[in-house]
C-alpha cells in the first residue's frame, strides 16, 4: 500500500469510519507495522482534541469497584501455567517502561554496578560445572511459542530457534535479557529473525549467579533495524524464563 | 487536572502502585464516560466499555509514549476504540438498541460553538473550517459517534462513494493544514 492510502486508512481508523471487517484487518496491521501503528497513534492525537466539546458525565459509582475487582483478579493465586504468564508479560512490560523512563543517574549507576559486578565473574565463571544448558520458550501472551532459545553456559551462547513467530513487516524484533532482581536496566541480545536458527554471544553480566535469581528473555516488536536508544520503546511480542535443563 | 499530573499519574501506574490509577481514574473516568455514551448511547454499555478501557490502561501503561500525545489524548484513543468495536459488534448481529440518554443527533457536540483555549484545537478548528461544511460534517459525525460510511451516507442522504472521498479528501487537508503532512 501506497504511503498516502496508509496514512489516510490511519486517519479513517482513528476516526472511527471503518467497518467491523476494515477495523479487523486494520488491527493485524497495527500488530504487524509500526509505521502504520504510530500513524493511527498521531491521527488519534490529532483528532483528540475535538473531544473538548463532548460534555463530561458521571460514570455509575460501582464501576470503580469493577475495575478494582477485576485488577485483583489478575493477579495469579497459584493457578495455571497461562495466566502466569500473561502476568509474567505484563511484569515484563513494566521492568521494560521502568528502564525507559530512567533517569542518566540511575543508568549511570546501574553502569557502575556492572563494572563491580564483572568484576566478580572470574570465580563464577571457573565454578561453572560442564556442560550446563538452559531453555527459554518464548510464549505470547497467547500462548504460543514464538521462539524457543536454549544457552549453553559453558560456550556462553544463546541459541534462537523461532517456532511460529511471523517476520513482522517494517519492523525488526529485539532480545533482551531482564534481571528479575531488577537492578540492572534490560539488556538487548540483538535483532532476531524468523526465518532460520542463529547463535548469539551471550553478554558476560548473565552468569549463575544471576540465572539462580532469574532472567527472564523478552521479544520486543522495534522499529526497523532495533530500538535506536539501547531501551526497548515497543510492545513485548513473547516471553519466557530461563530454566535450567535438567540432564 | 494538568498534563504534567497526569502524566505523572499514569507513570505511577506503570510501576504497579493502584493508588495513582485511583487518582488517575477519579481525574479522567467522566471524560471517558461521556466519550463512550455518546458513540454507544446507553450507559451499561458504556460502563462495560469504561471497565475495558481502565484495564487495558493498566495494562498498556508501560506503553505509552509521551511524544506521541498526551495521556488524555491517549486513554480517549482507548476507550474511543474499545466503545467502535463494541458498536459495530451489535450492528452486525442486529441488536435493537433502546436508547436511554435521551441523545439526540441535534445534541452533537459542536466545538464551533465553544469558546476555546486549546490552541491545538484552535488549530485544527480552523483548519476544518476551509473545509466544505459537507466533508467537515462528515468528519464531525464520524468522530463524535463512531458512524461507518455507510451509516453516514444514509444520514446525510448522500450516496457512499461520495461520503468515503469526502472523509479522506478531508483527513489529507486537515493533515496537511496542520503542517503534518
Amino acid at each position: 500500500m501506497a504511503k498516502h492510502d496508509h496514512d489516510i486508512l490511519a486517519g479513517e481508523y482513528a476516526l472511527g469510519t471503518l467497518d467491523a471487517q476494515e477495523r479487523s484487518e486494520a488491527d493485524r496491521l497495527k500488530v504487524s507495522d509500526s509505521s502504520f501503528a504510530r500513524a493511527v497513534s498521531e491521527w488519534e492525537a490529532r483528532l483528540s482534541h475535538l473531544n473538548e466539546a463532548v460534555p463530561p458525565v458521571e460514570p455509575p459509582a460501582s464501576t470503580w469497584n469493577k475495575i478494582e475487582a477485576a485488577l485483583a483478579a489478575q493477579v495469579p493465586a497459584g493457578n495455571t501455567a497461562l495466566s502466569d504468564l500473561a502476568q509474567q508479560m505484563v511484569d515484563l512490560k513494566r521492568s521494560l517502561a521502568v528502564w525507559r523512563y530512567a533517569t542518566m543517574g540511575a543508568v549511570a549507576a546501574a553502569l557502575a554496578l556492572a563494572v563491580v559486578w564483572i568484576g566478580g565473574l572470574d570465580t563464577s565463571l571457573r565454578q561453572a560445572p560442564p556442560e550446563e544448558r538452559y531453555v527459554a520458550m518464548l510464549q505470547s501472551d497467547k500462548g504460543e511459542t514464538g521462539f524457543v532459545v536454549t544457552m549453553n553456559m559453558n560456550g556462553k551462547q544463546f541459541a534462537i530457534r523461532p517456532v511460529s513467530a511471523q517476520e513482522p513487516a517494517s519492523s525488526s524484533y529485539e532480545l533482551w535479557a531482564i534481571m528479575k532482581d531488577g537492578k540492572k536496566p534490560p539488556m538487548t541480545l540483538g535483532l532476531v529473525g524468523t526465518g532460520a536458527y542463529a547463535m548469539m554471544d551471550a553478554p558476560a553480566e548473565i552468569d549463575h549467579k544471576m540465572l539462580e535469581k532469574g532472567v527472564q528473555l523478552a521479544i520486543s516488536l522495534e522499529s526497523k533495524g532495533g530500538a535506536p536508544t539501547g531501551k526497548s520503546m515497543g510492545p513485548v511480542m513473547f516471553a519466557g524464563l530461563l530454566v535450567k535443563q535438567t540432564p | 487536572m494538568a498534563q504534567s499530573e497526569l502524566d505523572q499519574l499514569l507513570r505511577a501506574a506503570a510501576n504497579g502502585d493502584r493508588a495513582a490509577f485511583r487518582a488517575l481514574y477519579n481525574a479522567s473516568s467522566a471524560k471517558l464516560f461521556g466519550v463512550a455514551v455518546r458513540i454507544l448511547k446507553r450507559s451499561d454499555l458504556a460502563e462495560d466499555v469504561i471497565q475495558d478501557a481502565y484495564l487495558k490502561i493498566w495494562d498498556a501503561a508501560p506503553n505509552f509514549r509521551p511524544e506521541l500525545g498526551s495521556p488524555m489524548s491517549w486513554m480517549v484513543a482507548i476507550t474511543r476504540n474499545r466503545a467502535i468495536d463494541v458498536l459495530r459488534k451489535r450492528t452486525e448481529v442486529g441488536v435493537e438498541d433502546q436508547k436511554d440518554g435521551g441523545e439526540r443527533e441535534d445534541d452533537a457536540p459542536d466545538p464551533y460553538q465553544m469558546t476555546v483555549q486549546n490552541n491545538e484545537l484552535k488549530a485544527l478548528l480552523s483548519c476544518m473550517e476551509r473545509l466544505n461544511p459537507d466533508q467537515r460534517q462528515c468528519l464531525l459525525m464520524a468522530y463524535y459517534y463512531g458512524y461507518t460510511h455507510e451509516e453516514i451516507s444514509e444520514r446525510m442522504s448522500t450516496p457512499v462513494g461520495t461520503v468515503k472521498s469526502w472523509i479522506r479528501r478531508g483527513l489529507a487537508k486537515v493533515k496537511e493544514c496542520l503542517g503534518d503532512g
